[in-house]
């Protein structure tokens, strides 16, 4: 092995699948966007906007699409690492030193991109008038600013401290809508 | 209470709720106790944060001085050499990172699957492919993540009473199930 060189290259036949793979994902992406513009067209438009429901779709696609890009830019990334390779089909430190930057940076936008659906469930639910809504906007929003509090943390379910009927309730959404339900219930 | 008795009584429950029928053909699954375990990642995850990279830049060197590291490269995988050198070029602050986001990752996997099968299993629609794009290779795992949320949000605008997660809308909504016990 070279000084300074390895061979942990991202494999030629990896690329392939990694570009179907994105392809994919643009095309699951696109198909949500079908749905989604095809929704104030139908017999719930009324419903869907005085929920709210429309915008925080539209946010939720905004960041899938995000993430497709992230994926593509990654594969990206391991073409040109391909490309840069030695004659010995080796890749020198410094590349790999690049690749691992990259890597990190995509994995924080990761973070970002799920600390940003919180805030947006979190301001969802604020302005349909649920009660602690602007906790989970809170919690979205430190998550996006401190490593202290990951995005991964918040979306675990806050009913594991909890009676539930149900067994499913994100911290998240169990902020922005549980309280308002049970005293809706209770009354 | 154990996983088994809460899974007994959530069937108890479920059988005041003829919408969610489906969910008790599920068999036994209790989304608390397939999450609690991540809790525990994440937790971890959120520990690695204080750890300070100072300090682990000295666990580093003593473990290399003990050559503890190698067992542990080749226990890795193959490329042993790889991982080690990769390790050397890495500061301690990006190992941490790395670890954290790692951690990360696999908790957000854990929770599209579980959030997955349980909305499948609730009847909410294509609640399976969110699990399907988690395995998918070279897709970030939030992509997963995000579009099981927007299938719940959807669900619920187009007025489905399906779906597993808390109402995201639950202005005019009247409340489905009662949560105080």
């Amino acid at each position: 092995m070279h000084e300074g060189s390895i061979a942990s290259a991202p494999s030629s036949s990896d690329l392939p699948t990694r570009i179907v793979v994105s392809l994919l994902a643009c095309s699951i992406v696109s198909w949500q966007l079908l749905e989604t513009t095809k929704l104030p067209s139908a017999a719930g438009e009324q419903r869907c906007c005085r929920m709210l429901g429309c915008p925080l779709q539209w946010w939720l696609l905004t960041l899938m699409l995000l993430s497709v890009i992230e994926g593509i830019l990654m594969t990206l990334a391991d073409l040109v690492l391909l490309a840069r390779r030695d004659s010995a089909g080796m890749i020198t430190a410094a590349d790999l030193r690049q690749e691992l930057t990259l890597t990190l940076a995509i994995g924080h936008a990761d973070q970002i991109i799920v600390s940003l659906m919180i805030i947006g469930l979190g301001v969802s639910g604020w302005r349909s008038g649920v009660k602690y809504a602007r906790v989970a906007v809170g919690l979205g929003a430190a998550a996006l600013l401190s490593r202290r509090l990951p995005a991964p943390l918040l979306l675990l379910p806050g009913t594991l401290t909890q009676p539930a009927t149900r067994s499913i309730r994100p911290v998240i959404l169990y902020l922005s809508g549980c309280r308002r339900r049970s005293s809706s219930s209770a009354g | 209470m154990s996983c088994l008795q809460r899974s007994t009584r959530l069937q108890a429950e479920l059988q005041v709720e003829p919408g969610m029928r489906e969910a008790q053909d599920s068999g036994c699954f209790s989304l608390r106790c397939a999450l609690r375990p991540l809790l525990a990642v994440a937790l971890l995850e959120a520990l690695y944060s204080s750890i300070p990279p100072s300090q682990l830049e000295e666990g580093m060197r003593q473990a290399k001085r003990d050559g503890t590291l190698r067992p542990l490269a080749e226990a890795a995988g193959p490329d042993a050499d790889t991982v080690l050198l990769l390790l050397d070029t890495m500061r301690p602050e990006e190992i941490l990172d790395a670890a954290q986001q790692a951690l990360g990752e696999l908790v957000q996997f854990g929770v599209v699957l579980a959030l997955g099968v349980s909305g499948h299993a609730h009847g909410l629609r294509h609640a399976r492919l969110p699990i399907a794009a988690a395995f998918v290779p070279g897709l970030p795992v939030s992509f997963a993540v995000v579009f099981y949320f927007l299938l719940e949000t959807r669900a619920l605008a187009q007025g489905s009473q399906r779906g597993t997660l808390l109402p995201l809308h639950s202005g005019g909504q009247e409340p489905r199930i009662d949560h105080t016990l």
